[in-house]
């Protein structure tokens, strides 16, 4: 009579489970999925706030479908230029770089234009978040650009 | 249906199609996608707003989720380099019965819990030896009797699909493997 090892060997495939494989990757490359999954989250509530599907979103950003859905699982180790793209096209910040006023670096990537500058910061819910992430106060915001504008206008 | 070696001949996963993953596999790969358990809990906000788990915002489940198999799944993975001989004792004490009036040494539907406790994250398996353990999936569980939501309720109807097809298959002719209500 055969062992049940050797009747659990006559049903079970050759070709081991793939999930140590998988959990090595996710080991090794832990650091940046992190900053992933939060991204994706972010994108999605926004899908959802907006009723936006992936599939009109991957066309308003001219990406695929495909690609789409990768960075909404949290899988995609994406580029600045596209979490640039997604910030700009959902109105929202998705990193911010600590220690970085994205004040200054408007006002003097556009000093020749602050009018403009003053308009967009008003308009921008991604630099509304760069300024007050935690506790956003329009009021406090606007003195608060006003005074850059004065100290770095012209 | 196929049983699916996960390591060292005491751990085994189900694959129910053969176009899929197993059920291990499947379920590591469902705990670290954000666009699933966004969804899950979006599907389920008022057992995690209102129920046990009271108070918990879709935000919190899914990365106290992902978090908790991460931790899981090192756990599982270290397991993985044991040597031969302390492995099923490693994995009894992983897997409790999921009946909680049988004792380990009994041969029974099992389930493992998500660190740390309590956890929501459930993995179910068929203990059919004293060291062996086939996965035959697993769930986020977020009430207390799993036929209480669809999606546990399925874990059941595997684990017992699971148990006949052992049987059909000569792996276990023990009874004792009960339709039980959790």
């Amino acid at each position: 009579m055969s062992t049940l090892q050797e009747k659990l060997n006559s049903i079970t495939a050759k070709e081991p489970s793939k999930w140590l494989e998988n959990a090595q990757w996710r080991e090794n490359n832990a650091g940046w999925l992190d900053k992933s999954a939060k991204i994706a989250f972010k994108i999605l509530r926004e899908l959802r706030a907006k009723k936006i599907s992936q599939k009109d979103f991957a066309i308003q950003l001219g990406l695929s479908p495909q690609y789409i859905n990768k960075v909404v699982k949290g899988q995609e180790n994406l580029t600045l230029e596209t979490i640039s793209k997604i910030e700009e096209e959902l109105g929202l910040c998705l990193i911010h770089v600590p220690g970085f006023s994205g004040i200054n670096m408007k006002i003097h990537a556009a000093s020749d234009n602050i009018g403009s500058v003053n308009k967009d910061i008003v308009k921008s819910e991604s630099i509304k978040y760069l300024y007050q992430p935690d506790h956003y106060q329009p009021e406090t915001e606007k003195t608060f650009i006003n005074e850059q504008i004065a100290a770095y206008g012209n | 249906m196929e049983i699916v070696p996960i390591f060292a001949k005491h751990l085994f996963a189900v694959r129910y199609d053969e176009d899929d993953p197993d059920e291990f596999e499947k379920l590591f790969t469902q705990w670290s996608d954000i666009e699933y358990l966004e969804e899950f809990f979006e599907t389920h906000k008022r057992d995690i707003e209102n129920g046990f788990y009271r108070n918990t915002t879709v935000e919190d489940a899914v990365f106290i989720t992902k978090d908790q198999a991460s931790q899981l799944e090192q756990k599982l993975k270290q397991l993985s380099t044991f040597p031969i001989k302390s492995l099923p004792e490693s994995l009894d004490r992983l897997f409790r019965p999921l009946d909680k009036n049988l004792t380990e040494n009994e041969l029974a539907k099992s389930k493992a819990y998500g660190f740390p406790s309590p956890s929501w994250l459930r993995v179910y398996a068929i203990k059919v030896s004293q060291e062996t353990f086939i996965v035959t999936g697993g769930a986020i569980k977020l009430t207390q009797y799993m036929s209480e939501r669809d999606h546990t309720a399925i874990e059941l109807r595997k684990l017992n699909r699971t148990i006949d097809f052992l049987k059909e298959q000569g792996i276990i002719d023990r009874e004792g493997f009960e339709e039980l209500e959790f």
